[in-house]
């Protein structure tokens, strides 16, 4: 099965070159209709804005988890570490996963350059709508970014519940005012996650005690409530509070007592003037607090037996800009943003540490984005640098942390952005695009976070440099995409286990460069729908260890691929299936044969029967019971099957677009 | 878990006879001193792991043939004439024939949380020190059930488990070291060694050490050297320790201020000579320095290894690992003038030498 995937990928992309000149559509209209919703999961919703990808309520309705969801896009590297909300990372064009950038709502959830964001415990029934911007589309202001959209119901109101294999829960309810100006949404889920899998026992040579073992005390609960408001025009107002509550084991890490509980609180204000030179305002805050818990077992450092930590986030923009479509249209903003991490950990019962520390941000960005008169063709160019302060109590030596008089450390972040595009044709779009980024260390990389991340504070800047290539066409009942990528990272901040604990520091590590091929076809014909999409890629690390000098970097598949088909409705009934697919990776840096774990396979089919307000869908999951592994002996979980109910009633009066 | 273990180690027993498809040791090197080192490097994803074999010269890969866990917690240990790849997070124990890492014979887990540190064959059974445990676990070559030996009643009483962190035979006993660390990890108490009749599961002799938290053990005939980390960073509960076990005392103490730093690893090279490599936290680092026991006279520091893992002596030259991504190098030294006569890089840090017979 393996062997037809690289044909696959790169048959792909040369049907969509194949289908250049067909037809003159314009490019606009790509943006799908509401109806064309209820098959996002088949049809990918081509964002008009090239090289973003947009996952909509649907696709995320369908899918097990967030990590699924994003495990199924071209371009995007996830790894989990178990079942439902277990922690979860993303890796966009071979990036760290500390450069890629997730946003909720317009509020950042990482550090002020980029860090680490869990996405384990975002239920999927708090999202309306996924994001995916990799470093070619984000504009002279970002980084890869991950934006995720909380779940709302303009002019709508409805609720969900489903019930799945692992003891997964879910239920959900949205409801929107008549007017589409207030939308409220709430959500909870939870799962035992305390799946079986096959396990060798730690001996590779004796098969005679390979057994079944179930993990334990990975019980999840996440929970939460989301409001829009648009009370005016120019006014964008949303709030929304998270809890997620989850134990933690792993084989060979059992620990029945391990728990981590967060809970979040997060506003976001926007204004924006309607006038020529378009003023505007934004202003977010973010409070967490989280708790960790692990009292039957530590590892001798000083932070693993408790932990809390109260984190507060306050950012501010302000930006005018022009924007009549010519050459001349430019934006400057400015921003600020505070960040603070107050924690007390418990190691040794005689030693409890408190290590407080913040960051202040000031940054300036400017961007001129020009295009012809036809917009057949723009530029774009933009630069932004940030100036930081970062302030802690405290030093570190072999992992104990000790109090000292607050150290303040400066730096400097800068970002510059190059993009050329044309439509030379209204049916096909094509960019090349570069941007070298300078990036400090992020405040969580150096103040570490409340789970199982210590504190490191000597860390250096990173350099990032990417350059990317792309063609997108649009033909008759056709979409089409792809992207070649080049990136080079240089001194990149890594996490790493510290020594033989479950706890994790970063460091600066070797750098690698990285290449690779995105693509996405799409194709609808009623009643069917299909797509496909893949990534063919590459990477090498650049290591003074001759060793290590020239290996792929771990866990790092030479390509994935996934297709999607469904078909329907016919008297009320849609089905679908779907396949995605991963490519061998090394579960080391040294690259041995003996190194080498198998791809994935994951495979789904789901049917639907819909009536009026009422849709009861029925789904399975990877179907052929695959275990694979993103960590270290952390197999996923096998097959799931879920039963959902969707109540959905919607008052089209005007829609929130419309207005 | 006696009578699991019991279908392993059957199953682990046969495997003695089918080995005929593993790879034959070709094209290793098999003259002269042959060290064996286990090298490391920590990711996110848990790490990885390597075994170099230094000598003739020249520094080759040599590993199991069906590779290396997907983790860095590992341990080397030689018992009866037998090379032991341990695995301390998957609670595993690997034995092979000889040096020949083609030849597997027993492949067993000794409990996922036991966390084997060392291994010392007597007679028909393979011991094991289970730093997790309660219990020294006695493997029967034979196949038949586990034995084993509680040691909970040396363990600190906060927690019932005494850390053993090495095991050795000598003089038709075991010898075990306790760590006896508290429930918060802290030495607390005084560390011990116990000499153990396996066959009346009684022990005879409790020495108590003067320095706690041995890190590192070597035997040498009656002599039993230990180096003692202490409550880390340089406190005055660590030190070098050598227990004469024919007369079951200590011999020689040698303090970490003596010393200049906490001592991890140990390595005799004379009745009356010792190396050791010791964390010197003011730096931080771990360098190797020779003792001479007798005057408890430190000389001058091995200056090419700043992070030494381990050290080994072969019977001429003594062995430096040096446990340093950025420099990943085994060294070979001239125990008495402290020279350096050999240089090795290894694939991956060296954190571990075995010397193989």
């Amino acid at each position: 099965m393996f062997r037809i995937v690289p044909s696959m990928l790169l048959i792909v992309p040369a049907l969509a070159l194949a289908q250049v000149d067909s037809v003159d559509r314009p490019m606009d209209s790509v943006a799908a209709p509401r109806e064309a919703h209820l098959e996002q999961r088949v049809v990918r919703a081509v964002s008009e804005r090239s090289g973003v990808g947009s996952i909509g309520r649907e696709e995320l309705a369908g899918a097990p988890s967030l990590a699924a969801v994003l495990d199924h896009q071209s371009g995007v590297q996830v790894r989990r570490a178990g079942g439902l909300g277990s922690y979860t990372t993303a890796s966009l064009h071979a990036s760290p996963a500390q450069q890629v950038e997730v946003w909720m709502d317009g509020v950042p959830l990482g550090g002020s350059t980029g860090s680490k964001v869990d996405l384990g415990p975002f239920p999927l029934e708090g999202l309306e709508r996924v994001e995916i911007r990799q470093a070619g589309s984000t504009g002279a202001f970002g980084s890869p970014r991950i934006d995720l959209v909380s779940r709302s119901g303009w002019t709508q109101r409805g609720a969900s519940l489903r019930l799945a294999s692992y003891g997964e829960r879910g239920v959900s309810g949205w409801w929107g005012d008549d007017e589409g100006r207030a939308t409220v949404s709430a959500w909870w889920e939870s799962a035992r996650n305390d799946y079986p899998f096959p396990w060798d026992n730690g001996t590779r040579y004796n098969t005679a005690d390979d057994r079944q073992v179930r993990l334990s005390n990975n019980d999840y609960e996440g929970r939460g409530a989301a409001l829009s408001w648009r009370p005016t025009e120019s006014v964008d107002v949303s709030a929304r509070v998270d809890d997620s509550r989850r134990g933690i084991s792993a084989p060979g890490w059992v620990d029945p007592a391990a728990r981590l509980e967060g809970t979040s609180a997060q506003g976001f204000l926007r204004w924006v003037g309607d006038w020529d030179w378009k003023p505007s305002v934004e202003g977010s805050g973010k409070w967490d607090a989280s708790v960790w818990r692990d009292p039957n077992r530590t590892a001798g450092w000083n932070v693993d037996r408790s932990a809390d930590e109260t984190a507060w986030d306050l950012a501010a923009r302000v930006a005018v800009a022009r924007d009549r479509g010519d050459w001349a249209d430019v934006e400057v903003a400015g921003k600020t943003r505070w960040e603070t991490s107050d924690r007390q950990s418990t190691g040794n019962a005689a030693v409890a540490v408190t290590p407080s520390g913040n960051r202040r941000t000031l940054g300036l960005q400017g961007i001129w984005n020009g295009r012809s008169a036809s917009s057949r063709w723009g530029a774009q160019v933009g630069a932004s640098t940030d100036w930081i302060v970062d302030s802690r109590d405290w030093a570190e030596s072999l992992g104990d942390v000790s109090r000292i008089e607050p150290l303040e450390t400066p730096w400097e972040s800068h970002r510059v952005h190059g993009r050329l595009w044309g439509r030379p044709a209204g049916s096909l779009e094509t960019w090349i695009s570069a941007s070298v980024r300078q990036r400090a260390p992020d405040f969580r990389e150096w103040m570490g976070d409340n789970g199982f991340t210590l504190q490191t504070p000597d860390l250096s800047s990173e350099l990032s440099i990417s350059r990317e290539i792309g063609l997108k066409i649009l033909v008759d009942g056709w979409t089409g995409e792809a992207a070649g990528w080049f990136q080079t990272y240089r001194d990149p901040i890594e996490a790493y286990q510290k020594g033989a604990s479950p706890l994790v520091a970063h460091r600066n590590a070797a750098g690698y460069e990285a290449f690779g091929i995105d693509a996405r076809l799409g194709w609808e014909k009623d009643p069917f729908r299909a797509a496909a999409q893949g990534t063919l890629q590459d990477a090498a690390v650049s290591d003074g260890n001759p060793s290590l000098d020239g290996k792929r970097p771990v866990r790092f598949p030479a390509w994935k691929a996934s297709v999607d088909a469904s078909a329907g409705p016919w008297r009320g009934w849609r089905a679908g299936t779907g396949l995605a697919l991963e490519g061998a990776t090394y579960a080391s840096e040294l690259n041995r044969a003996t190194d080498l774990r198998d791809g994935k396979v994951d495979m789904g089919a789901w049917i639907r029967w819909s009536r009026g307000a009422v849709s009861a869908t029925v789904q399975a999951d990877n179907l052929f019971d695959e275990h694979a592994e993103d960590w270290e002996d952390l197999p996923q979980p096998g097959r799931r099957y879920s039963v959902r109910l969707d109540f959905e009633f919607s008052k089209p009066t005007k829609t929130r677009e419309e207005r | 878990m006696n009578a699991k273990m019991a279908w392993a180690l059957v199953a682990a027993t046969l495997m003695v006879s089918c080995t005929e498809d593993a790879e034959e040791e070709q094209g290793v090197c098999t003259e002269g001193p042959r060290v064996l080192a286990l090298g490391s490097k920590w990711t996110e994803s848990g790490g990885s792991s390597s075994l170099d074999l230094v000598g003739c010269g020249k520094v080759q890969a040599y590993e199991p043939s069906r590779g290396m866990p997907a983790h860095s917690d590992l341990a080397l240990d030689l018992a009866g004439g037998n090379t032991y790849l341990i695995d301390r997070q998957g609670g595993a124990v690997t034995g092979f024939l000889g040096s020949d890492l083609s030849k597997p014979f027993l492949d067993v887990n000794v409990g996922g949380d036991a966390n084997p540190y060392a291994v010392a064959k007597l007679a028909d059974h393979l011991w094991v020190a289970r730093y997790g445990s309660t219990h020294l676990l006695g493997i029967p070559f034979s196949g038949a059930k586990a034995d084993s030996i509680d040691l909970s009643s040396y363990a600190d009483t906060s927690t019932r488990i005494p850390r053993m962190m090495g095991v050795e035979v000598w003089n038709g006993k075991l010898v075990v070291a306790l760590q006896r660390l508290d429930k918060s990890w802290s030495a607390v108490d005084s560390s011990v060694v116990l000499v153990v009749d396996p066959a009346t599961k009684k022990v005879e002799t409790r020495i108590a050490l003067p320095f706690r938290n041995p890190e590192g053990v070597d035997l040498r005939g009656n002599l039993l050297a230990l180096a003692c980390l202490g409550g880390y960073g340089e406190k005055p509960d660590a030190g070098l320790v050598v227990v004469d076990l024919s007369k079951g005392v200590v011999s020689t103490a040698v303090s970490g201020v003596e010393l200049g730093g906490d001592p991890s690893r140990v390595a005799f090279v004379s009745d009356d000579r010792v190396w050791a490599a010791l964390l010197v936290v003011k730096h931080p680092n771990y360098k190797a320095v020779p003792v001479d026991l007798a005057s408890k006279k430190v000389g001058s520091p091995f200056a090419e290894a700043g992070s030494v893992g381990d050290l080994a002596f072969d019977g001429g030259s003594l062995w430096v690992a040096n446990h340093d991504d950025a420099s990943p190098r085994v060294y070979r030294v001239d125990p008495t003038s402290g020279a350096k006569t050999g240089e090795y890089t290894a694939r991956l840090a060296p954190g571990r030498l075995l010397v193989l017979p």
